[in-house]
Order: structure tokens, then sequence, then C-alpha cells
């Protein structure tokens, strides 16, 4: 019995530990960018969202323990243009009236030659598929600091309007420093 | 006013205009020639032709070598996705296609065996499976947020999509059939201005392969003096279904909310002449007079819309915005 409560005991502070060392940073608008980069016939165009809400975690300083999920209200989309913005919320693109979020979730950081790759799902127009990306990630004063440029295909998860006007292929500009 | 550029209209014409046009005017001529009798079944087969010719690409890529549902359809998928309820507005329309001729062809034959003072019964069997498939694919098309939150907007779709059948079936049913069908494409071409001002290109190019496949087909049905009737419920099922979804999915703009009235509600002046004093008039006084009062709401639409919302930029004009 004696040995029993022991037990409980020491396990009971190692999970005390494990919680403790386990950084916790609040993602918002402010910290955390999500820029993108449209391409078509001879132009381009930038935007990104203002408005997401979501959580890193990264346990005992272990880099490779990072995990990210965050949802992006979609309705905060911003571009170089009114119109455009207009019409990337519009079901051309985005449809922000039937799909008011996009979510990404990690799950699998693993560390690679020049820096790290982070695996997750991305949720897009309802659709959930997997998506990997180099990154840079790195806690300085109390802060994690991730950057990465990745492509993503449109048509992946069915935004397939403008095929051959608009390019498939989106660049996507993560940044994120959090306290 | 900006004005696309060359490419833009070429590929216009690649994609929409010349297979929408030429596949429902060819189809409707390939069943003519077999008679008259498939007149209307030539006419609503010639519209699901000009649609699925329009919808349809093949996007096979390096990344997607394999040919899937999704990367097939080029304005509505084919497969609906149940958050979208525009993506019904095909089956939606095929629905009202059928059973337009389904109950058509019924109505004939009971005539043939029942007496003509019982000529209300075949106006039952006419008009209510037509009003009982209104009611069901009215349903579809109406964004489930909308309907929880008016719970009069599928009674008063489905009461539009009625009453503008009823005004166009008797006109495409009768010696002008190819007015009813010129008519629907003003009305659809009309949308796809006001809707391109609203900001968006796939619902005007939805408006746009509707508007040109009724343009062919009244076109042929014109020319042959053929009954275009078969073709028409699909117009009565795109039309307001199209336009109550525009105003719900899009972004604020600045076109005039009664535009989007004028337009869903524009088949219903054709009810006039449905007036037996109104239909004994002159033939040719009717011709004009239809075309005007079509005209009107569809004119006001289009005025309202340019004068209240600018043209999106097209190719290098919005090229140079962006830089």
């Amino acid at each position: 019995m004696i040995r029993s409560l022991f037990a409980l005991a020491l396990a009971g502070l190692f999970g005390l530990t494990a919680a403790a060392a386990e950084q916790k940073f609040a993602l918002d608008g402010d910290n955390t960018g999500v820029k993108f980069t449209g391409t078509k016939k001879g132009g381009k165009h930038d935007g990104g969202f203002k408005k997401l809400t979501g959580a890193a975690t990264v346990a005992d300083g272990d880099l490779s323990t990072l995990k990210i999920e965050a949802t992006i209200d979609t309705d905060s989309l911003y571009s170089d243009n009114d119109k455009l913005t207009a019409h990337l919320k519009n079901p051309d693109f985005f449809g922000v009236k039937d799909n008011p979020t996009a979510t990404f979730k990690s799950t699998k950081v693993e560390k690679s030659d020049k820096g790290y790759k982070i695996t997750g799902d991305l949720t897009l127009l309802g659709k959930t598929k997997p998506v990997s990306f180099p990154a840079t990630v790195e806690m300085k004063e109390h802060k994690l600091i991730v950057n990465s440029e990745f492509k993503i295909n449109r048509s992946d998860w069915g935004m397939t309007f403008g095929k051959g006007m608009v390019d498939d292929a989106v660049t996507i500009k993560l940044s994120i420093t959090a306290k | 006013m900006p004005t696309p550029p060359t490419w833009m209209i070429l590929e216009m014409l690649r994609d929409i205009i010349l297979p929408v046009a030429g596949g429902a005017a060819l189809i409707y001529a390939l069943f003519l020639m077999a008679g008259r009798w498939a007149a209307a079944l030539g006419a609503a087969a010639a519209f699901v032709a000009a649609f699925l010719w329009a919808n349809f690409q093949l996007a096979i890529d390096e990344e997607h070598p394999h040919v899937l549902w999704e990367q097939t359809s080029r304005l509505i998928a084919w497969k609906p996705n149940e958050r979208y309820a525009w993506h019904f507005l095909p089956r939606a329309a095929l629905v009202l296609l059928l059973v337009g001729l389904g109950s058509r062809w019924t109505g004939l034959l009971v005539s043939c065996v029942l007496p003509e003072r019982a000529w209300w019964v075949k106006n039952l069997l006419v008009w209510v499976p037509r009003w009982v498939a209104i009611l069901v694919a009215g349903s579809w098309v109406v964004p489930a947020p909308w309907a929880e939150a008016h719970s009069w907007i599928k009674p008063a779709l489905g009461a539009v999509m009625l009453f503008s059948w009823i005004a166009l079936d008797g006109l495409a049913r009768s010696e002008w059939s190819a007015s009813a069908a010129f008519a629907l494409s003003a009305m659809f071409v009309a949308s796809g201005v006001v809707i391109l001002y609203a900001g968006s290109d796939l619902y005007m190019k939805i408006a746009l392969v509707n508007g040109l496949a009724f343009f062919a087909i009244g076109v042929v049905s014109y020319i042959a003096k053929a009954d275009c009737s078969g073709a028409i419920p699909a117009g009565i099922a795109f039309l307001p279904s199209l336009i109550v979804n525009v105003r719900y999915q899009l972004a604020p703009n600045g076109v005039p909310f009664v535009c989007f009235w004028l337009l869903a509600l524009s088949p219903l002046v054709l009810l006039l002449f449905a007036i037996p004093r109104i239909a004994r008039q002159n033939r040719w006084l009717l011709l004009a007079a239809r075309a005007v009062l079509v005209m009107i709401p569809l004119a006001l639409a289009v005025g309202l819309a340019t004068h209240y919302e600018k043209l999106p930029p097209f190719g290098d004009e919005e090229e140079a915005v962006s830089k």
C-alpha cells in the first residue's frame, strides 16, 4: 500500500515537472503572420489574414517537440487591392460565408539540415490535406520564433476557379514571434 | 470602363461562348432532324449538353496525373458539396427539366384519353408534379443559414419559380416559342453583368452559360419554328436560385439590393400576357410589348449596378494596381 502511494506520488511529481517544462505560446493576428502571394499571367498579388487564434507548445526547450494549432478567420482576409479582397472572399476562391475558418494542426516536427520540417493538416474550404514545409524555429529571450516560406497547390483543396488564368501554386509566408 | 485583355476574351470564347452556344445549337438541331415531336426533348438535351460542355475541363498536370472528379469541373462541382447550396443548382435544374418533360408527356397522353371538358385534370397532372419538384429542388439551393434565419425564403423562392414557369411555359408553347428562350437569355446576360459588378467571375460565368445556351436554343427555335419549352425549366431553376446565392455569398459591394430583386422577378412580367384580354391583342403588338416589358427591369438592374459600383479591373490594369 505504501509502495503504491509512493509510486503515485512519484508519477504525479514527474507529471507536474513535465507540465512545468512545457511552454505554451498563445498565437493571434498580432504575433503571427499568415501571408500569401498568388501569381497569374504576368502579375502577382499579395495578401494575408489579419485574425487568427491558436497556440504553440514546446516541451523542455526541445524545438522538435513543437506543436502548432491555429484557426484562421477567413473573413479577415486582406490583399493589395480592395476589389481583389472582395473577390477572394467570394466563392470563386475562399467562399468565406460557407468557410469562415481555415485551420492548421501540426502532426510532426523534425530536425533537418537547414532547420526544421513541419508536417501538419491544413483544412481549407472544409477539406483537410497534409502539408509539409521547411521552417526555421528558434527560442530567443523566451520568445518562440518560427519563419517559413513554402508553396501549396490551391486545387488540392478544391480551389479550382480560374485554372489556367490564376496559377495553382500559392506561396505561403508564415511568421510567428510569440512570447 | 476597363476592357478585358484579348487573351481573356479568347479564353472566354474557347471555354464558354463557343462550347455553350455551339453545343446547344448543334444538339437541338440534331434532335429537330428527327422530327418536330423531338423539339421539346431536344431543347432540354441542348441545355444539358451546353452546360456539361462548358463545365467540363481536364485539369491534369505533373502533380495531378490522374483524372479525379474534382479536377474535371470548371464552374460547379459535379458532385455537390453539402456545404454549398449553389453546388446543387445543376441538380435542381436537371430535376425540373425531367419533371417538366415527364409532366408534359403525361398531360399530352391524358388529353388524348379524357374528354375536353375535363381539361382541369390534365392541368392538375401537369402542374402538381412541377409544383412538388419546385418545392424539393428549391429547398436544395437555399443556403442553410439563410433558410434558418428567414423562414420565408424557401416558400418565396418556390413561388417565384412556379409563377416564372407558368409565365414562360405558356409563351414557349406558343408560336412565339423562341421569344421565351430569348427572354431568358436576356435575363441571364443582364444577371451576369450585375453579378460581375457585384464581384464574382464564377457566378457571372454561370449566368453567362445559361444566357448563351438559351440564346442558341432561341435562334434554332426561331429558324426551325420549333417548340423550345423543354429547356425552360432549367432557366426557372437557375435564375432566382443563382440570384439568392449571389446575395448570400458575395462580400459587401455597391450594387443596390433592388437590382437582384429586379433580376429574380423579371420573368413574372410575362404573367401579364396570360390575362385573356391582353392575350387577345394584336400579336405583333404583344411581341413588342413583351420585349419592352422584359427589358425594363433588366435595363434598370444593369443601369443601377453600373451607376453604383465599378467594374473590377482586368489584366494589365489590375497588375498596375498591384505594382
